[in-house]
């Protein structure tokens, strides 16, 4: 073999080895006729690309239009919901309003008497303490009544108005102790409970704690469905859990930001990993058999890991090979493989550090409140393991280098809120979480984690 | 995409446009058909490729019975231009390529571009390893050729 032999070689492979060129779309048409898959596969293209978008838009377009709601209207709408609330105190619970009154004038005795009101007065009188502004487009009723309020509380002070008297020599008659009945009814609940629904920035701090269920969706841009179909026969979601502090801002009545720090643990599992003794594929491929030895390999969709360290898989190995190898495939790489599949089963688990930014908007808004939830998520890596079940054995296997150390995801859900005690909120939250990002930097296949949590914790409002 | 770069690989192992495109329809069905055997390792570009170069040697093996004919070619030094750098298209190179014959494009292709010992090439084509010696030696003797006369044409035009 001479120079100028080798020369021809080279000059053909450095022109030729990366020539390419598009085959037409006649072939493409006719293999995806073939497959029946065309429509299919764009759909899933699609939808994976704008799955990825959609929490993002979700959580932005949701607060922007909340914020912007609140500003606009939830001035009117407080003022409604004042007023409906009064009205349905004043039927429902007359009582409970009157100990408001009683407890704010109570310092003197004269005023205790004058202003436990008869049953009449009520609906104006809690109207006017508790909603003010209501009285505006208030009818002539209350309008009186309003006067005759605000003429009681001046008579306090000028105890010469003759309807005042009127007044407190009706309520006179009334028997006094009725008044400290009224008092034992009132508990802060009551006061806070009526608090909350006036607006204003309110703080919560809490924490939650949830079981969670976490797989991941695999696409790549052509070869969906049997990749897909491939993997995630091998492949399965596993049930882990997570927990956290949070600390909730409300800058209106129904909207509120939460942020915090959570833990959690996400995961997967693969069922029969491959053991191969002799060269890797790899090797045989590029031509530079290695010396011989038997590699456990986990072969998983976010990142393929193995080790030669023969105690992790203590295996008794089959005579026959992977009957699966053809002998096309064999031509290449493959021929001084001894490729088998053991019932083992590796769980790759990841733990992150998670900040959530999560928009929550109430969507009912009673002693059980109903909320919508969106928001996106900073995870940070801080675990990363892989355990190898076999034969009674568990062992912790290398760390799988292929991932990302930072992922962004977005989540949405829903919320359940509920008073046990008077501050203290019983939350629980389905919540869905989707990584916008890939796990994984694979050239061929985007793999996104999701999960699935059911967050259940306590809140204290201040 | 793998396509294109898979396409360009076909043109190399095919004698023209239509049986490249045979072969890379051939290939990405097998591609589809063994997909569940891809384990991950290694890289996917590799995978799709030995199936793609596969599927061409299939083709020429079914097509063209591949009878170990060795020609007894030895290379000999002979008078050419040693600097072949002057400016060649690829598209020339390509036809030069696809117009060898079949064995003697499939060893060429395998030993010069894919890298393959003529052990491997032995093998995968059932012929000697004394053949795909011989095959190579005859390819390059007529690649050579082809770019010489290629050049006198050029120097003929200016």
């Amino acid at each position: 073999m001479n120079a100028k032999s080798e020369n021809i070689d080279r000059f053909f492979k450095k022109r030729l080895e990366n020539y390419e060129d598009n085959p037409g779309t006649v072939v493409w048409d006719n293999i995806s006729e073939k497959l029946g898959r065309k429509k299919k596969r764009t759909l899933v293209l699609f939808m994976s690309r704008v799955a990825a978008g959609i929490t993002l838009i979700v959580a932005l377009g949701l607060g922007y239009y909340f914020l912007n709601k609140d500003s606009s209207e939830i001035l009117t709408e407080s003022t409604e919901q004042a007023d409906e609330q009064v009205k349905e105190k004043a039927i429902t619970s007359p009582g409970k309003k009157e100990p408001l009154l009683v407890k704010k004038y109570e310092t003197t005795a004269e005023s205790k008497i004058i202003t436990a009101p008869e049953k009449t007065y009520e609906p104006g009188l809690t109207k006017s303490i508790t909603g003010e502004q209501s009285s505006e487009t208030d009818n002539y009723k209350s309008r009186n009544i309003l006067s005759r309020i605000k003429s009681i509380i001046a008579g306090k002070i000028d105890n010469t108005h003759a309807e005042d008297i009127k007044i407190a020599e009706r309520i006179r008659t009334k028997p006094a102790d009725e008044n400290l009945v009224y008092t034992g009814n009132i508990t802060e609940e009551e006061i806070s409970y009526t608090d909350s629904k006036s607006g204003g920035s309110k703080w919560a701090i809490g924490g939650q704690l949830a079981p969670v269920y976490s797989y991941r969706n695999v696409s790549s841009d052509y070869l969906d469905s049997y990749v897909k179909d491939q993997i995630n026969s091998k492949e399965s979601g596993i049930i882990t859990y997570a927990m956290g502090l949070n600390v909730a801002m409300s800058p209106g009545k129904r909207l509120s930001i939460q942020s915090g720090i959570y833990y959690s643990k996400y995961g997967q599992q693969t069922d029969a990993v491959n053991v191969f003794t002799s060269d890797t594929p790899e090797a045989a491929w590029d031509n530079t058999p290695d010396e011989s030895t038997t590699n456990v390999l986990i072969a998983q969709s976010i990142g393929t890991v193995s080790s030669s360290d023969n105690d992790l898989l203590k295996f008794n190995q089959p005579a026959n090979d992977n009957a699966e190898n053809s002998n096309e495939l064999r031509y290449f790489a493959q021929q001084n493989t001894t490729d088998i599949n053991v019932d083992a089963t590796a769980t790759q688990y990841f733990e992150y550090l998670e900040i959530p930014l999560i928009i929550k908007y109430k969507i009912i808004d009673r002693k059980i409140d109903l909320n919508v939830l969106s928001g996106i998520s900073t995870h940070f890596l801080i675990g990363n393991d892989i355990y190898l079940d076999y034969d009674n054995m568990n062992n912790k296997f290398p760390e799988n280098v292929n991932v990302n150390n930072m992922n962004y995801s977005g989540s949405i859900g829903i919320g359940i809120e509920y008073p046990v005690l008077s501050k203290l909120m019983l939350n629980i939250e389905p919540r869905f979480k989707y990584y916008i990002n890939p796990i994984v930097k694979n050239p061929s296949y985007n793999i996104h984690p999701y999960s699935l949590g059911i967050f259940t914790g306590i809140s204290y409002v201040f | 995409m793998f396509k294109t770069k898979m396409f360009g690989i076909c043109l190399r192992y095919a004698g023209n446009y239509d049986d490249a495109q045979d072969i890379l329809h051939d290939g990405f069905l097998k591609i589809y058909e063994k997909i569940n055997q891809f384990k991950f390792r290694g890289s996917f570009e590799g995978w799709i490729r030995k199936i793609i170069v596969n599927t061409a040697l299939e083709r020429f093996r079914t097509k063209y019975q591949m009878v170990d004919i060795n020609d007894n070619y030895k290379e000999v030094d002979r008078k050419g231009s040693d600097n072949i750098t002057v400016d060649i298209s690829v598209k020339e190179l390509l036809k030069f390529v696809q117009e060898l014959s079949p064995r003697y494009r499939l060893v060429f292709n395998l030993y010069a571009i894919e890298g393959y010992s003529h052990k491997e090439i032995g093998e995968m084509l059932n012929i000697s390893e004394g053949t795909s010696k011989s095959n190579l030696s005859r390819a390059r003797a007529i690649l050579q050729d082809k770019i010489n006369k290629y050049y006198k044409t050029l120097i003929q035009i200016n």
